[in-house]
């Protein structure tokens, strides 16, 4: 779960201070799906930055599964972030020059994974995003979708309980999108991954448990979906539209 | 981050940027390429001083001159004052100085110092030609025969027996004087003519019969016909020395006695009679440097000019240290000024990478394992231009060897390049070290990058 209570955030002094949040409080259920929605310069990328530790408060409390990320050494946030989290950025981020297996492989060095556990994590990862016949293959090879197909296998090889999903679909076409949001959606559903998504993107953000609507560092909105209500629904239209 | 990890991502990373990496990495392998070279002639160069130190010179022994310009002491450019006991020395330069010799009384109290075992003059007698009935003449130089030298024998056999007139002819006059090999030659006689200066008396007896020369040609010719000839016995045959003094290839060696004979003969009644440019002075148990400097000081107390074969050759030696300390100087400058190449291609790999270190920052890679990633890329520049560096050395070394070799006429058997594996591994692991220290400054950006900026970098 992760909880982050009156958190403010700003940048610079004086006449050049920024505030960026705004005494933001929220809570994500283990695995639920968030959306995070707003316009760019809202503030929800630097909410996620927040909720991953990858940013530091200027006042407020953020727990993430328990634990809470202010005050924690840059070290320890990182042992954390290693294990207990993942991310997928809206250009992939895999290195190009470099195979999938070896981009699959980064987070488990990362974390001190034990060497002959890993080959059997990467594999299962590739595989669980239908990438199981790219494994040499270099990442410039593959086409956008599959570069991102491949950004997730990254993202889940480590079985992370938290994965961060920074616009996934905003360097694809709808149909590829569509694959990706379903992949995500099912690691979720499978798995109980839980999911945060930051999107400007309305109908991916309605296919998510809970919409957080962001403006100008503040959270205008939040608008929960019944579980109950939402499955039968949102999978119906799911199907209508494929 | 395990450090093999970070080791082989470091290695994947310089290898998908192959261009940059050998360019980079090449700039190293100049200034490595110019060590390996210099070490390697450093090797070769003191192998070699000391190979003929060692066949040349009896450590027992002590080289004692009575002046300092033997020893490449003197300051030539300023006079001298004279005394009797000077005589001509000609160097190897070719040029013939005034130096002070040491004379038969300077022997004897030489001789007289306690733990003094034996005092020999190094005698060298040039003889007008060396000859066989029905062979041309040819030049030739009589030494005293040094028993530390042995040299290798083709035939024939010298123990310490040798005495008398006989020689050990080497192998370079056998078909010129007619012979079919080398046992061909053992117990045959050679004719060596002795150089006489023209006697007080053989004066007199011209002036009164009035056929005293008046030109320089009837000088001349009178000198010539005043040479003696001097049967000798070759008992030996040395073969063509591998490590001899250059210009002593041809010496014609003769026991010491035989030596001081010969030498009596060609300088008798010139100013340079029974003087000698240095002697060797054995010392009883020099084989400890203790007693061995002990007499030294004896020897200097009495006003004479002592090495030691040591110091002989430490001096030349260091001559050859200071060379090699110029080249490696340049080598240094090439590495230093290839630490700056490796900072430059450092630091853009930093920036072009400014998403990629992002990404790992979030994924949870820490400071340090970053700063590492990319001093290990450095390193690894260091490795792959050390290896081709000292490589291209190796190759080009071994292959111009026999070459160098003959050019220099060292002699069969003598490489003035010689690499030494472990302190060619030393130069690569203190080369890979400077790279790392090069990628420290580069390095630290890495690990400080703030990864959301660097992640919104698009």
């Amino acid at each position: 779960m992760i909880s982050v209570k009156d958190v403010c955030k700003t940048y610079g002094k004086g006449d050049n201070l920024f505030t960026a949040l705004y005494n933001v409080s929220a809570e994500i259920a283990d695995g639920s799906t968030v959306a995070i929605i707003g316009k760019s310069g809202s503030g929800k990328s630097t909410l996620m930055h927040v909720m991953s530790g990858l940013d530091t408060v200027s006042s407020g409390e953020v727990v993430v599964n328990n634990k809470s990320l202010v005050g924690l050494k840059p070290k320890q946030i990182d042992a954390f972030r290693s294990k207990e989290m993942s991310f997928i950025f809206q250009s992939f981020f895999v290195e190009a020059n470099q195979s999938c297996y070896q981009n699959v492989m980064l987070p488990l060095e990362i974390a001190r994974v034990a060497r002959r556990d890993r080959r059997k994590s990467v594999l299962l990862a590739l595989k669980s995003v239908g990438l199981e016949d790219k494994v040499d293959s270099l990442a410039k090879n593959l086409s956008g979708g599959q570069k991102q197909r491949l950004a997730i296998a990254r993202a889940i090889v480590n079985k992370p309980k938290l994965i961060f999903a920074d616009e996934p679909t905003g360097n694809l076409d709808t149909t590829t999108g569509e694959v990706i949001i379903n992949l995500l959606l099912e690691l979720n559903k499978k798995r109980g991954i839980t999911i945060v998504i930051v999107t400007h993107d309305q109908e991916l953000a309605q296919r998510c448990d809970e919409q957080i609507f962001m403006k100008d560092g503040e959270i205008k909105k939040t608008v929960k979906l019944h579980p109950a209500i939402k499955s039968p629904v949102i999978k119906s239209a799911k199907k209508a539209s494929q | 981050m395990f450090i093999t990890d970070t080791i082989r991502r470091a290695w994947r990373s310089i290898r998908s940027a192959k261009g940059r990496t050998i360019l980079t990495a090449l700039a190293i392998a100049v200034g490595t390429f110019a060590l390996s070279l210099t070490l390697a002639a450093s090797n070769g160069a003191k192998t070699y001083v000391n190979k003929i130190i060692n066949d040349n010179f009896d450590p027992t022994e002590l080289i004692v001159a009575a002046d300092n310009s033997l020893f490449g002491q003197g300051d030539s450019a300023k006079p001298r004052e004279y005394d009797p006991s000077f005589g001509t020395s000609t160097s190897n330069a070719g040029s013939t100085t005034q130096i002070k010799k040491i004379t038969e009384s300077d022997i004897k109290k030489i001789a007289d110092v306690a733990g003094v075992e034996k005092v020999r003059e190094d005698i060298t007698v040039n003889a007008n030609y060396i000859t066989r009935p029905n062979e041309k003449k040819f030049v030739a130089t009589i030494a005293s025969y040094n028993p530390a030298q042995r040299p290798d024998l083709l035939s024939g056999n010298i123990d310490d027996s040798f005495s008398g007139p006989n020689i050990v002819l080497p192998e370079g006059y056998l078909s010129d004087l007619g012979f079919d090999n080398a046992a061909d030659a053992i117990g045959k006689t050679v004719t060596v003519s002795i150089p006489r200066n023209i006697t007080p008396e053989q004066i007199r007896s011209q002036l009164q019969s009035g056929t005293l020369a008046q030109t320089p040609e009837e000088f001349a010719a009178q000198a010539q016909a005043n040479a003696i000839e001097k049967q000798l016995t070759i008992i030996a045959v040395s073969k063509k020395p591998v490590t001899s003094q250059p210009g002593t290839e041809l010496y014609i060696y003769t026991p010491l006695e035989e030596a001081r004979r010969l030498n009596d003969i060609s300088l008798e009644g010139s100013t340079d009679f029974r003087k000698y440019n240095f002697v060797l002075v054995k010392v009883d148990g020099g084989n400890d440097p203790a007693k061995l400097d002990a007499v030294a000081q004896k020897v200097k107390d009495l006003g004479f000019q002592v090495r030691t074969v040591k110091e002989t050759q430490e001096f030349l030696t260091n001559i050859i240290g200071v060379l090699q300390g110029i080249v490696a100087g340049f080598g240094f400058i090439a590495i230093i000024a290839s630490v700056f190449g490796i900072i430059n291609t450092m630091y853009i790999s930093v920036l072009q990478r400014t998403r990629e270190i992002g990404l790992m920052k979030a994924l949870g890679m820490r400071k340090r394992d970053i700063g590492r990633l990319f001093r290990f890329e450095a390193g690894w520049i260091g490795l792959l231009g050390g290896i081709i560096g000292s490589s291209l050395a190796v190759t080009l070394g071994l292959s111009l060897n026999p070459w160098i070799t003959q050019r220099l006429n060292l002699g069969e058997g003598n490489s003035i390049l010689i690499f030494d594996p472990v302190q060619i591994i030393a130069l690569i692991v203190a080369l890979i070290v400077i790279s790392i220290l090069a990628g420290w400054l580069p390095s630290r950006k890495a690990a400080k990058l703030d990864p959301i900026e660097a992640l919104r970098t698009e």
